[in-house]
Order: structure tokens, then sequence, then C-alpha cells
């Protein structure tokens, strides 16, 4: 069990070794500690290339992730929340994640959405950033309309 | 009489058992030792062979012993060792087996099985490997697996990309990536 890393399962993948990135393509699924992803296409990004250990390659370098940026129909869910988006891009030093295009973040019956959504892994906080064309869009259920009548 | 006969029966084992050392030393036609027994025409200790163009080594391939079969054209190999160096200054690829079979007319290796590779600071596994000459990829198949860079990889079938350092999986990836 990977406690700590990332496992990627996708139906194809492309190492380029000289530009330091993984590129999954094809029901891409990625499970972390803190989340899972869904999308079409995934792209990971290594921060270094690492020494290999001649000895033991097994063991390896531990890569540093730089960023990984998923791309369409995009779905992350974790600590009760889903985001939903055309483009999502994780930055694994900062724990943040970001979701544009179409940007969605969903919890229980409410939603919210505008241009772009900012999620904080760490302290579990968003953050909604809205713009001329897409304003910031909140959609919230009260209890009461359940129509418990109390 | 048996005292009489001891030295020409004495002769006769002495002769059958030079016979058979000579048999087996001489480059005649006899059975190499791999898992067919195949019989071979010309039987090759330490082969090298070597591939260039426009000055330069494109490819290597050394092996332990190797067993040429005329009729056939194909050479039979044991422990062979690939080396492909590649247009660009890059790093070698390098693929080793237990076992490989050159086919002269199709110009293809294949290798199996404890295949291993090195390739752009990857380690490789499989159970088969083919190359096909002026194709610029080698084939992996069956139980692949890429391990380095805090990363593993496994899936049913690979190509390692040789003119540029670059690796496709394809039919199913799954991969662990250690690190933050």
């Amino acid at each position: 069990e990977n406690d700590k890393g990332t496992e990627i399962t996708s139906r194809d993948m492309t190492f380029k070794g000289a530009e330091n990135l993984i590129v999954f393509s094809g029901d891409v699924y990625v499970r972390r500690p803190d989340f899972e992803l869904w999308s079409d296409k995934l792209y990971v990004y290594l921060r270094s290339d690492a020494d290999m250990d001649e000895t033991a390659p097994e063991a390896g370098e531990d890569d540093d992730i730089e960023k990984i940026v998923a791309r369409g129909q995009v779905r992350i869910q974790g600590e009760g929340r889903e985001g939903r988006s055309g483009l999502l891009t994780y930055y694994p030093d900062t724990e943040i994640v970001e979701l544009e295009q179409d940007p969605r973040l969903i919890e229980g019956k409410n939603s919210v959405e505008g241009e772009k959504i900012v999620l904080n892994l760490k302290d579990n906080t968003s953050r909604v950033y809205g713009s001329e064309e897409r304003r910031v869009r909140v959609i919230f259920h009260s209890d009461d309309s359940d129509g418990d009548g109390q | 009489m048996l005292k009489k006969a001891f030295p020409i029966i004495l002769t006769v084992m002495l002769m059958f058992f030079l016979l058979s050392i000579f048999w087996r030393e001489t480059p005649g036609p006899r059975q190499v030792d791999f898992d067919q027994d195949l019989e071979v025409d010309l039987n090759i200790r330490d082969l090298t062979l070597v591939q260039s163009g426009r000055d330069k080594k494109i490819w290597e391939l050394d092996a332990k012993q190797a067993g040429f079969m005329r009729k056939e054209n194909i050479y039979l190999l044991q422990e062979p060792v690939m080396t492909y160096f590649g247009e660009k200054n890059g790093e070698p690829v390098e693929i080793r087996a237990a076992r490989g079979r050159i086919d002269q007319d199709s110009g293809t290796l294949y290798m199996w099985p404890d295949v291993k590779a090195r390739s752009g600071g990857l380690y490789t596994t499989s159970e088969k490997a083919t190359y096909k000459e002026g194709e610029g990829h080698v084939l992996l198949e069956d139980n692949v697996s890429f391990t380095g860079r805090g990363m593993r990889v496994d899936t049913p079938r690979a190509l390692i990309m040789l003119e540029e350092d670059k690796i496709v999986a394809t039919q199913g990836v799954r991969t662990s990536i250690r690190g933050n």
C-alpha cells in the first residue's frame, strides 16, 4: 500500500524522461491519501532528473512531483466535497488545488460556481473567484426547505 | 583367453574415449545446449554483431554463445545483450535476457525470458522483447514493469522508444509514485 504517494491507473501512459513528464490517458483514476480524482488525461510533472541509485534500482530516488494537471471531465473528491471542472492543477508542496474551465464545488446539497475555485487541502478552506463574464454563484439549501415544518 | 584379448579391449575403449572428446569439441554439427537442443551449423563463442551507419555505431549485440542455422538463417543466442546507441548522443538503451534469436530474413531480434532493460533512468523487466531492424522502438511484452525516478509502472505491453528518452505503455497501466 502506497500510503504517502500517488496511485494512478489508466489505459495508456507515456514517460518522457527528457521533459520529466508522465502523461496518462484513457479513464484516468488517481488515488492519493487526501483525495481521489478522475479525468480523461493527466500530466504529472516530476521535479528533477534525480540520480538513479545504480545499486538498488528498485528503491530508486523519490522524485518529487512538481505538479499534477488533469484535463477533461475532471472530478475530485475528498473531505466530503466534490469539485468538477474542465481543468485542474494540483501542487503537492502547498496542497493547493486550482479548478478552472466551468469549475463547480459541491458540498452536500450546496454548490458554488465561478471563474476559478482554489481549494487548500491543508487547512480545508476554499476560495471562489468570479469575473465579468462569470460571476460567483452560490446555491444554498437551507434545512427548512426540506419541509419538516418546525 | 581373456589375458590375450585384454590389450585389444583396452585399445578399443581408449579409442572410443578419445573419439567422444573429439566429437564434443570440434565445430562439426552437434547439439547446442538450448532448451530445444537444436542442431546448428556453426557454434560461436562470444558473438558480437555491430550495426553502424554514417560513421557511428547504431547498435551492438553481444552473446555469450550463439548457434547459427544456415537453412533457417537464424542465430540462437545465449545471454544476449543488445545495446542501442541511437542517433542523438543520449544515454544508450541496454536490453539483456537469458535467450535470444535473430531472424536474419526479417531482421528481427527476439529476446526472452527474464528481459532486463535500462533506458533513460528507468529499469524495466518483462518476459519478452522484440526489436525489428529500422523500427525506432523495442516492444516489451508480458509482465512489463518499470522502476526508477521514484515511480513503479506495471503494464502488459510497452514500447521503449530508441531515438528519444521515452517509454509508451498501453493496454492498461498501473503506476505508483512515491514522494510528496
